[in-house]
């Protein structure tokens, strides 16, 4: 489902990622460690095509890198969750409306959005923060309504840029514990960290990189 | 693709960016009053001319001795020629009033006799209201029996012709100047309120929305601004033509805020003016930002 064959990328300033391969099938959890600047956000915009590699190629499902066309990527999208250290929440609009938004464009019926909107808070655990704003919730709440808005369009696979980064120690895992719930349903989860420590209990195949190369993988 | 998400995204920009919001719609308006004031100033000064202009009329003489079949017979041939929108006789006894009038003389204390002979007075409408076409009209004219000549005041006459034709090509070239110049400026207050929606941007990129399920919202306001910033400028406008009436007494041959369908371009002009200026804006700048 997700493949990355010889990829390199060097940003104009230096840095980036150097001859990267390997695969994940449907339904994996993969985490992909390394410290800061170690390139895994480089690799996850990589994957939601937000840049491109300069040689070899990603594929995402379907979706090839080196041909997909730009009108293709917010179809990619909407096959990718993905959620960030930051949330990126809409801060003027409620949980509800946060969660509402990836289904509202891709054009699902009222119906629908408010069945699969009520199923996925009920999911998180936050039916009774659906009207709350971004502002009025802890970061663990504001990021499983992030977490909720990627999964409500039920995707192929979430991506996770250092999701926990900005949580305590509690909080992080159950947010990961939370991630692992939604994999158990069949999402596959690629979710990078420096954060080793939080995910030794919850051992999964485990990408290794630093200073943009990969360093091996480990097996759970 | 969901028209009624792209409509209420649109129309609550204002309640997303206020500030950039209220000098977008002020900008326009701005802009739209100054079209709309040029356009009255313009239009008044070229009625001015196109009354002059008609001033200068063709006029037919009847040969003293014409028969009353002959006068009619040239009045009916000028009624039917293609372009006149008028005749009006001037019979030998309403030439006196008229000579006193532009004289201020009695031509029988002068003279003791009339000497006028009855006349016609021809006026062209706008489309016909060229010399060649005139010209031609004029010498069709002097061959009929009982007209001893027509007149035609051919230079003054082009030279009033040139004059319109400058004013309206100054005044096109300054209103398409000043439409240009309001496009630009409403495009820079709709960059503001795309950087002011900057998270709004990246989110909607990232959870998949099209490029133009991104754009859409900003035209849409665009056109709001458009519509509010027209109606401002309505008010202005009539404003201002009010105020000129009150303190020069002048009276404006030409008024915009009169006719519906005058109304009804100014508010298009400000919808088409919001569209263009928000589409030069998101076609590059919205992913400059993000």
């Amino acid at each position: 489902m997700i493949s990355f064959k010889d990829v390199s990328l060097r940003y104009d300033r230096g840095a980036g990622v150097k001859n990267i391969n390997f695969q994940v099938q449907r339904g994996e959890f993969v985490y992909l460690i390394g410290p800061s600047g170690a390139g895994k956000s480089t690799l996850l915009r990589m994957l939601y095509m937000d840049i491109f590699p300069n040689t070899g190629y990603v594929e995402v499902d379907q979706f090839n890198s080196n041909t997909i066309k730009r009108r293709q990527i917010p179809k990619l999208r909407q096959k990718v969750g993905m959620i960030f250290q930051d949330y990126k929440l809409l801060n003027d609009r409620d949980v509800f409306q946060n969660v509402a938004l990836p289904l509202v464009v891709m054009g699902a019926s009222r119906r629908d959005i408010d069945r699969r909107v009520t199923k996925t808070l009920e999911e998180v655990g936050l039916t009774h923060r659906k009207h709350y704003f971004p502002g009025e919730l802890s970061g663990g709440e504001q990021q499983r309504v992030s977490i909720a808005r990627a999964i409500a369009k039920d995707p192929l696979v979430l991506l996770a840029d250092e999701p926990t980064g900005n949580l305590d120690y509690g909080v992080a895992q159950e947010i990961l514990n939370l991630l692992w719930r939604v994999n158990a349903k069949g999402t596959a989860v690629f979710m990078a960290t420096h954060n080793i420590e939080l995910i030794k209990n919850r051992p999964a195949r485990t990408f290794r990189l630093s200073h943009g190369e990969f360093k091996g993988e480990l097996l759970p | 693709m969901n028209l009624g998400f792209i409509f209420r995204e649109g129309f609550s920009g204002f309640s997303r960016a206020k500030y950039p919001f209220v000098v977008s719609v002020v900008t326009i308006a701005i802009s739209l009053t100054l079209i709309g004031v040029s356009i009255v100033m313009g239009d008044n000064v070229f009625s001015y001319f196109r009354n002059l202009q008609a001033d200068f009329d063709v006029q037919l003489f009847y040969n003293p001795n014409a028969t009353r079949d002959q006068q009619a017979a040239a009045l009916e041939f000028c009624n039917t020629y293609p372009g006149v929108v008028y005749t009006r006789y001037i019979s030998k006894h309403e030439a006196i009033a008229v000579f006193q009038e532009e004289f201020g003389e009695n031509i029988f204390e002068i003279l003791q006799d009339n000497p006028f002979p009855p006349s016609v007075r021809i006026g062209f409408d706008r489309y016909h209201q060229n010399t060649g076409y005139i010209s031609g009209f004029t010498a069709s004219l002097e061959q009929l029996p009982g007209v001893e000549t027509v007149t035609f005041h051919k230079a003054l006459f082009l030279k009033l012709t040139s004059i319109l034709r400058i004013l309206t090509m100054v005044g096109g070239i300054f209103l398409l100047v000043l439409f240009i110049a309001a496009v630009l400026l409403s495009s820079n207050t709709i960059k503001l309120i795309i950087l002011a929606r900057f998270d709004w941007i990246e989110t909607m990129r990232l959870i998949g929305a099209s490029d133009f399920t991104i754009r859409a919202p900003f035209l849409v306001e665009g056109a709001f601004q458009g519509f509010l910033g027209a109606v401002l400028a309505m008010g202005a406008i009539h404003g201002i033509e009010e105020s000129v009436i009150k303190l020069t007494s002048l009276n404006l041959a030409s008024r915009l805020i009169q006719f519906p369908e005058v109304i009804l371009i100014l508010l298009g002009t400000g919808i088409i003016l919001g569209i263009l200026g928000s589409y030069r804006a998101v076609r590059r700048f919205i992913y400059l930002v993000v």
